[in-house]
């Protein structure tokens, strides 16, 4: 009997198929894992992987009024601010997606991107 | 036929449906190429504006200049047009030249005389003239505190959106008056967030000014989460499953002194000069324009839940309301798309 594809053939067209999947993989992914995105006058001076913090430590946020940012595994804080009303303090420990603290004053914002995604957890609040 | 004939035969056709397979996926290939790239092109951007957090999730081409782009609109329009701390713009110029007209941009102009319609339209519950008030009040600055009657009374004769005279550009506010565009600024910059958008023909994108949303160009629903009143600066009561349009809250708790044990916010009553007391902790508005969802979600405020109904109608735009009594009323266009998470305190009422 006659077949239509030879070995090399075959062989080509799995490479194609999977190379498919590879890029089909970016689009239907998961979030990664929960990151924090800090910035500093609207541009992004840490990006920390807090899946991947054992151990707690603190910034500095250059800008004035000076501030403090605690780091700890799956969550991060302002821990101390010299702005006036310390809403950013208030905001207190940020640990899941799209979470927001912000300090006004100091022009600085503290935003969790990535980790776990579902019907029941919001993209973006309004308030 | 012949076994060399029927070879001959096949031949060809092996050749062309091996060609035809090959082409179909080097096609597919392509366009899966196309669809990764142009949706890894992710961009996520916070900033500080308007007194408020401006937080912006974009997908499509060239993300990053057009983030850039947005973000730079909404501090040219808050300095340029419509703050009324920043010397040279021109509400700003509006207020200080109280009595006489002053000129400005067309594109201000018109936002004034949508926001007046709206002041028209609510009976006065949205009055964009309360800005000695507001300033009075001085709430979410450090200089807030109680107001003494006689000071309110005093000011209160020069509210009045009625006494505001547009002709052309030029806009003429009565002696004693002061223009506060604080109810409409946030979703002004989400309308004009839209016209980049578009012109930049990003794919998609959710943009918040301070909690005032735009969501453009979403196939799938975005979940848009309800401030909880009562709770944390992250914490939601309930999730509204939305695409394609415009959303915006006021509520008790975002800005507010509080003096002797009572909590004094920052939405004022225009017609009483005190922050409105109508039975409501929030509500927010859902509409295709981000300037009429700003302002109807502050006029609603002011309204109460009952008295919000016929104007929410007049403007095509849904509503979910949270009273005092932690009872959640959802207008009929919203209905399946809201889902209340936090049931231990919150109460979903039935509407008629």
């Amino acid at each position: 009997m006659k077949i239509l594809f030879k070995k090399a053939d075959i062989i080509l067209i799995l490479f194609f198929c999977l190379l498919c999947a590879a890029l089909l993989i970016p689009r239907y992914s998961g979030s990664g894992n929960m990151t924090a995105v800090i910035y500093e006058s609207g541009k992004i001076t840490h990006r920390i992987d807090l899946s991947k913090v054992s151990e707690s430590y603190t910034i500095k946020l250059a800008n004035a009024p000076a501030s403090t940012v605690e780091v700890e595994h799956n969550g991060i804080r302002y821990l101390t601010a010299s702005c006036p009303d310390k809403l950013c303090v208030k905001a207190g420990l940020l640990t899941h997606r799209g979470d927001t603290a912000a300090c006004l004053p100091q022009k600085t914002v503290i935003v969790i991107e990535g980790g776990s995604k579902d019907e029941k957890t919001p993209d973006v609040i309004t308030y | 036929m012949g076994d060399d004939a029927l070879r001959a035969s096949r031949k060809p056709n092996n050749r062309t449906a091996a060609a035809l397979i090959c082409g179909a996926m080097a096609v597919l290939i392509c366009f899966l190429a196309y669809d990764a790239l142009a949706n890894r092109q992710e961009f996520s951007q916070s900033d500080i504006a308007m007194g408020t957090v401006i937080s912006q999730q974009l997908t499509g081409p060239d993300t990053e200049a057009t983030a850039d782009k947005i973000i730079g609109k909404i501090k040219e329009i808050e300095k340029d047009s419509l703050s009324w701390r920043i010397k040279g713009s021109e509400i700003y110029n509006i207020n200080l030249h109280a009595g006489k007209a002053v000129k400005i941009s067309a594109e201000t102009a018109g936002w004034l005389k949508k926001s007046l319609e709206v002041c028209k339209n609510s009976g006065g519950a949205l009055d964009i003239t309360v800005g000695k008030l507001t300033a009075l009040w001085g709430i979410g600055t450090e200089s807030a505190r109680l107001p003494k009657q006689a000071e309110i009374d005093g000011l209160l004769g020069g509210v009045g959106y009625e006494k505001v005279k547009i002709a052309g550009n030029d806009v003429k506010i009565a002696d004693g008056q002061s223009l506060d565009m604080g109810s409409v600024g946030k979703g002004i910059a989400c309308d004009e967030a839209f016209k980049i958008l578009e012109a930049k023909k990003t794919k998609s994108a959710v943009i918040s000014v301070g909690g005032s949303i735009l969501l453009y160009g979403e196939k799938k629903e975005v979940n848009v989460g309800i401030r909880n009143p009562r709770g944390g600066e992250n914490d939601y009561m309930g999730i509204l499953s939305l695409k394609n349009c415009c959303v915006s809250t006021s509520g008790d708790y975002e800005k507010f002194i509080i003096v002797n044990g009572k909590k004094y916010h920052h939405i004022l009553n225009p017609k009483t000069g005190y922050p409105s007391d109508s039975g409501l902790m929030s509500v927010t508005v859902v509409c295709q324009s981000g300037l009429l969802s700003d302002a109807l979600s502050t006029a609603c405020f002011v309204l109460g839940y009952e008295k919000s109904l016929p104007l929410l109608k007049e403007y095509n735009a849904e509503a979910v309301f949270i009273t005092n009594s932690s009872s959640v009323y959802v207008t009929d266009g919203l209905a399946g798309k809201f889902k209340l998470s936090n049931t231990a305190d919150y109460k979903l009422e039935a509407t008629d």
